[in-house]
């Protein structure tokens, strides 16, 4: 224990100065299996459904700052060991081009309890994210806006993972793949003469800081977890950490030839470092709060999911 | 031993992407010598060479004999390949077009170590344009991975009517370190 909290600490300082980027509120991180802070107790029996509300705010690496709030319900079906799980995001950006804000892409994901024991238990999910929009919302000008303020991923995403929880300990890994291509439209020639009238130096810069997104496909993504969790009779706290590795390179359209190109610099880890801390009222219900922080990233980011920092307050009411 | 290992196989992880992109020194330059041309209009006013060094016609707008014009207005499609002093990394191309501006189709920048030419813009003639000088500004999506010595303009001149004139040609990027 003594040598995780020290690899946490090691991590943590070594990061100060790293951007960071991975973990996002439009990930597969908080699906079925892969989830954080999943709870283990065999001396309270499981409850059949639950229902969560959460707030989530990210501040991305560039100016926008992500805004979510989710419903995220949990029924069982069949019998108590398989669940279906259901999240309604609503999501609102805010950052220097302007402000979106929409229905996000909703989560269904089928979980099953695979193997359980009084000391851990083992789940596997399976499930997808379907999506809201096309990814290609525009501004009051007709330019479409980067991914960043986009509220939908704009893709059909497959997503599997597997966990294995104890008292202590919580693993899990999981796989996101898109299907399909954004039908986001945005370039650099549309933007840089109209941010700011085109005048300054500083105004081309920014806008040139975000990853050419045109038509985006994503590469997929593997998800890592590993927590360690106290857990008190009515307080409980977990420390965490999520390495996300894009394996395959995120491809675009080239809107200056209309070629596909796989770009530099998306393949990679992005760790993020997850602390959190949870208050039972009684056995139904708490509220949890989440803290991540990005330790380090991906080059270059055209979906972004680009965090320098999250942070979620929940309630959650299990019956 | 175990979780030693384990945790070193964690921190090489955390650089397992594979790219490693250039820092170099940022630099823009104008193109300073010519290489070929289709055509020019003489060999002194309007000559091919009138598209070196800074721009000295624009914001001016019209048909002035500092910038490179084509022999004929409208005959054929022309192009301009022309020469950089110091070799770089490209992000952005500016061509300074001040009068009937809007021809340009293709452009090309070449990699200096392999002589190749790179498609880097590709789109129809632009018809219509205001009758003013403008600066066509191509941002590439990313820097490119090669350095360039030269860049190749075409120029689709029969689809804008009249002389399409090109007063300078400007790259930014990176540049070695020395």
């Amino acid at each position: 224990m003594k040598k995780f909290l020290f690899s946490v600490v090691i991590f943590s300082s070594i990061s100060c100065s790293v951007i960071g980027q991975g973990c996002s509120d439009a990930g597969f991180c908080t699906m079925g299996a892969m989830k954080p802070d999943q709870p283990f107790n065999k001396k309270v029996p499981i409850k059949l459904r639950s229902m969560e509300i959460s707030f989530y705010r990210g501040k991305t690496t560039l100016s926008p700052v992500v805004y979510v709030a989710t419903a995220d319900m949990s029924f069982n079906i069949i019998d108590n060991k398989t669940f279906f799980q259901v999240k309604l995001p609503y999501q609102a950006v805010n950052g220097n081009f302007g402000k979106t804000g929409s229905i996000g892409d909703i989560s269904l994901c089928l979980t099953r309890n695979v193997f359980s024991s009084e000391k851990f238990d083992v789940s596997f999910s399976l499930g997808g994210k379907i999506r809201s929009n096309d990814a290609n919302t525009k501004s009051d000008m007709g330019l479409s806006y980067p991914m960043y303020y986009q509220t939908s991923l704009g893709t059909y995403d497959l997503v599997t993972g597997i966990s294995l929880v104890s008292k202590k300990w919580l693993f899990a890994t999981g796989l996101q793949h898109p299907f399909n291509q954004t039908k986001n439209t945005f370039t650099y020639e549309r933007w840089v003469p109209v941010y700011h009238n085109g005048e300054g130096q500083e105004f081309e810069d920014y806008v040139l800081s975000y990853a050419p997104c045109y038509q985006l496909k994503r590469g997929t993504d593997i998800m890592l977890r590993a927590e360690r969790n106290f857990r008190y009779s009515r307080f409980n706290f977990t420390l965490g950490l999520l390495p996300i590795f894009r394996i395959n390179k995120d491809e675009v359209t080239d809107p200056n030839t209309f070629q596909r190109v796989k770009l530099e610099g998306t393949t990679g880890m992005a760790l993020t470092g997850i602390v959190t801390a949870g208050y039972s009222f009684d056995v139904k219900s708490g509220i949890r709060f989440l803290y991540g922080k990005k330790f380090t990233d991906r080059q270059v980011n055209p979906d972004g999911l680009t965090r320098h920092s999250v942070s979620t307050i929940s309630y959650y009411y299990r019956f | 031993m175990k979780k030693n290992v384990l945790f070193i196989i964690f921190i090489l992880l955390i650089g397992c992407s594979d790219f490693e992109p250039f820092e170099g020194i940022a630099i823009t330059q104008y193109a300073d010598k010519v290489i070929r041309f289709s055509s020019q209009y003489t060999a002194n006013s309007w000559s091919a060479a009138r598209a070196l060094g800074k721009e000295n016609v624009y914001p001016d707008y019209g048909d002035y004999i500092n910038a490179w014009a084509s022999l004929t207005d409208d005959d054929q499609r022309e192009f301009l390949e022309l020469g950089f002093d110091t070799v770089q990394t490209v992000t952005k191309i500016q061509i300074f077009e001040t009068y009937n501006p809007g021809a340009v189709d293709s452009v090309f920048l070449r990699d200096a170590g392999t002589k190749k030419w790179n498609l880097v813009y590709a789109k129809p003639a632009v018809k219509g344009l205001p009758e003013k000088s403008r600066i066509f500004e191509i941002f590439l999506i990313e820097e490119t991975t090669f350095f360039t010595d030269a860049i190749r303009i075409a120029i689709n001149s029969p689809a804008i009517p009249n002389w399409n004139e090109i007063d300078a040609v400007a790259i930014t990027g990176q540049r070695k370190k020395k």
